[in-house]
């Protein structure tokens, strides 16, 4: 996750078209003017402190602002990383459920640098397709995060749900548009999520699916130790980061949601690489071998060898005969080698194949609440394997 | 959604932006009460001390007897820093922070500086100095600045490059007490990153390749961007250099806008009360004012292009954001660097050296020290800013009022960032 995408800069918005532009009329007002109306933000006040009460986590929330203070039951836990666990919990007051993530602060550095970013960027990023953080308490030596509560995240959900693990249409197009929508929101707001893929974007069974796990990346490069128990996975990342690209910027997030539509449709991963070199020999071996003719510039990238094996372009739609021309479409403009050719999350929204999804999504409601029956029936013993909070 | 719309979900506008006037009175509110704990905290040392003093030497302490009269004799009334004193302190140590970050090799980035500098600001926005030393919770401040702009460094490299002999131990001490104090939002909207786009804007038009804004995509060519700089009048400012080349003005202006947002934009009150653009905005008018006027100029036009029309909306933004912009500015101009004044730092030492060593809460010196593990520190100072004063007994308290002297006062030459306040005030003598 990188919020310092100094590529694009505030001007941005001077680019937008004219009627954008003269809404900024109407709408701008100096902070002198707003913030003596009664819609200025609340200064904060003399904030009340946490206690603990022994077994439960309990807070006069200084970081919500909810005024009541609210404790959680722990439950079961959910999954464990390296530097926090994660848990089920129910917040006493209202019965709702909750992902308790736990930060160890056994470390020498104080507050890990990945969990503090975390709820750097979980407090802007405030939107239905991300995960939300409700708050963050501390008890006698660690520091909980409170996020709302998801079942489970989606390679889980496409190993219980799918036919070996392939989703139906109506579902696959609903969650890439919640998926994109999520992408969207965080490039909007500058931000590189940077780790995208089926471990990272949680289900609910409201059949929302919302981006999680925003703690893992780093400024430069791609994380690469995620959760100690997990293979760490090239298997979405985009090429000209996997060729050692610097300068990488949006377009690496719209690879990955290329990669996952894919997955959705067969239940496998595109493109399963054991090693950078693999990964690349992958992802050519279907999308053919970029040259200086196809993408100008990428002999200077450090990983690119001129003896890279030549493979030609395949059509993607041989191993993908489900997806339907629109789908194939839109599936090939994210899937582009070349960064630049990459289609924005924005555009991607506006793509024809997502013109139905009203339609479908009537159709999906009907199919969810049959689901959530079944699911409820099978609450009991399910443990899903939580850990992209 | 426009870039506003945006900066507006941003938590540093919705928890961390005022009005001159909410912002005076969180600092007055927080200045009283922390005024009265400290004067309750330094009665119940002295009460304290009395008993163990009058225990000790076995002598039994009647109360109101005449021990109980020439204590009273002995009490002056503690004079607690007014808002001003406490301001004054906190820019102090964010002046610190940027020194400090030159004691890196390399120096750590401006951004980091920065931003440590606003949490610092705004941990006093509901924390005095009376209560917390600036001196403790400035280096863990940066610390935790690192961690959120993503410039890795181990607490012990961190630690070494702090001077005087704050252990690692006592630089992240505080750093649970620091979190939360910023409500938990680290991220902070920097106006650096507005004026690189505004400067690669600027060079672009003097190059002739220039893009109008989209409502004078008509009147705006080009060429006529170009033309229109090279038309300038030159920059009155006094300091600037009288060549005539466009790229070079350009790059000094930017220059100078940079060191404005480097220092005084940061300790200034400009962050809690405008917006990123219209900081950079206002520090390229003190730097250039024809360059900034042109900017904006393209894009919310001039005066005369609807002379006519004064009542367009156009007009009306205008005349909003010079008003604004001229404010800012004038913030950013008043500010005088504290260690190059003697005034100002002769009114440093009075607050720093001597006045704050006398009203500080003796129940807050120790945060870390004493073998407190981090966590539970800051909840016992979060349990005692809640008014519970349980896990604290008399002796306890005298201990720790004894220590805080022991500790003080020898070392004071060496304490980390008042000491050099204090040196200066002994040499003076």
């Amino acid at each position: 996750m990188d919020s310092r995408n100094s590529s694009r800069l505030s001007t941005s918005s001077l680019q937008r078209s004219t009627t954008a532009y003269l809404d900024l009329i109407s709408t701008l007002v100096s902070p002198k003017s707003f913030l003596t109306n009664s819609q200025r933000p609340k200064s904060p006040s003399i904030q009340p402190q946490p206690s603990v009460a022994q077994g439960n986590l309990t807070t006069a929330s200084p970081t919500m602002d909810k005024q009541q203070p609210s404790s959680f039951q722990q439950l079961e836990k959910l999954g464990e990383g390296t530097y926090a666990t994660v848990f089920k919990g129910r917040n006493r007051q209202t019965g709702e459920l909750v992902a308790l993530k736990e930060i160890h602060l056994d470390s020498e550095e104080g507050t890990p640098s990945t969990a503090i970013r975390e709820i750097s960027l979980m407090k802007e990023l405030k939107h239905e397709s991300i995960v939300s953080l409700y708050d963050v308490i501390h008890t006698e030596n660690k520091l909980m995060l409170v996020f709302e509560y998801m079942d489970k995240d989606l390679k889980k959900y496409m190993d219980t749900r799918g036919d070996r693990g392939q989703l139906d249409q109506a579902t696959i197009k609903s969650f890439m548009h919640q998926l994109l929508k999520g992408i969207a929101f965080c490039h909007e707001n500058r931000v590189l999520h940077r780790d995208l893929k089926p471990q990272n974007l949680l289900i609910n069974k409201k059949g929302q699916l919302k981006l999680g796990d925003f703690g893992l990346a780093r400024a430069f490069g791609i994380p690469v130790n995620t959760f100690s128990n997990e293979v760490v996975t090239l298997w979405y990342r985009a090429p000209d980061v996997l060729l050692g690209s610097r300068t990488y910027n949006t377009s690496i997030d719209i690879w990955s949601a290329g990669c996952i539509m894919a997955e959705l449709y067969t239940g496998r991963p595109l493109f399963p690489g054991t090693t950078n070199e693999d990964q690349l020999q992958k992802i050519f071996r279907l999308m053919g071998t970029p040259s200086e003719r196809s993408w100008p510039g990428i002999s200077q990238l450090p990983e690119y060898k001129s003896n890279f094996h030549v493979y030609a372009t395949q059509d993607l739609g041989l191993i993908l005969p489900q997806i339907d021309p629109l789908g194939l479409d839109l599936l090939n403009r994210m899937l582009q080698l070349r960064p630049e050719m990459r289609i924005s999350a924005h555009d991607a929204l506006q793509h024809p194949w997502f013109h139905d999804l009203p339609q479908l999504q009537a159709q999906l409601q009907q199919q969810q609440q049959q689901q959530q029956q079944q699911m409820s029936g099978a609450y009991g013993g399910m443990v899903p394997p939580q850990q992209a909070y | 959604m426009i870039e506003d719309d945006f900066y507006r979900t941003s938590s540093q506008f919705r928890l961390w932006s005022f009005t001159a006037a909410s912002l005076k009175s969180l600092r007055a509110t927080t200045n009283s009460v922390a005024s009265d704990r400290v004067r309750a905290a330094i009665r119940r040392a002295q009460e304290a001390r009395r008993s163990a003093t009058s225990s000790a030497t076995g002598t039994p302490a009647p109360d109101g007897d005449a021990g109980g009269s020439s204590s009273k004799a002995e009490e002056k009334p503690i004079e607690c820093l007014t808002p001003e004193e406490e301001q004054q302190t906190v820019s102090y140590y964010c002046e610190q922070i940027i020194q400090l970050g030159e004691n890196y090799k390399p120096p750590l980035p401006t951004i980091v500086r920065a931003t440590a500098i606003q949490y610092l600001r705004r941990f006093y926005l509901t924390n005095s100095p009376m209560t917390y030393h600036p001196k403790q919770i400035m280096p863990c401040a940066l610390f935790l600045a690192t961690k959120t702009d993503n410039y890795y460094m181990s607490l012990r490299q961190f630690a070494d490059g702090v001077p005087g002999d704050a252990t690692a131990e006592d630089i992240i001490a505080p750093e649970f007490l620091v979190m939360q104090s910023l409500r938990f939002t680290f991220d902070v909207r920097h106006p650096f990153r507005g004026l690189e786009g505004g400067i690669m804007e600027l060079q672009a038009m003097a190059q002739g390749q220039g893009t109008a804004a989209p409502h004078f995509s008509g009147s705006q060519t080009a060429a006529s961007l170009q033309q229109g700089l090279l038309a300038l009048p030159p920059n009155p400012n006094p300091s600037a250099s009288s060549s005539s080349n466009l790229t070079d003005r350009i790059a000094r202006a930017h220059h100078t806008t940079r060191e404005l947002l480097k220092t005084a934009a940061q300790i200034t009150d400009v962050y809690f009360l405008y917006t990123p653009a219209q900081i950079w905005l206002a520090a390229l008018m003190l730097a250039d004012r024809p360059l900034a006027e042109f900017y904006l100029g393209t894009k919310v036009g001039v005066a005369d292009d609807d002379g006519a029309q004064q009542e367009s909306p156009l007009a009306a933004l205008r005349v909003k954001l010079r008003l604004t912009l001229n404010d800012c500015a004038a913030m950013l101009q008043a500010y005088k660097p504290l260690a190059s004044d003697p005034d100002q730092m002769k009114t440093l030492r009075r607050i720093i050296g001597k006045k704050l060593y006398h009203c500080q809460n003796p129940e807050k010196v120790n945060l870390g020290a004493g073998g407190q593990k981090r966590i539970p520190a800051a909840a016992a100072a979060a349990a005692a800013a809640a008014g519970v004063d349980s896990g604290t007994s008399g002796s306890e308290m005298e201990r720790l009022a004894k220590k805080r002297k022991l500790e003080q006062q020898p070392q004071q030459s060496k304490d980390i960032f008042g000491g050099e306040l204090v040196m200066q005030r002994t040499k003076e003598r």
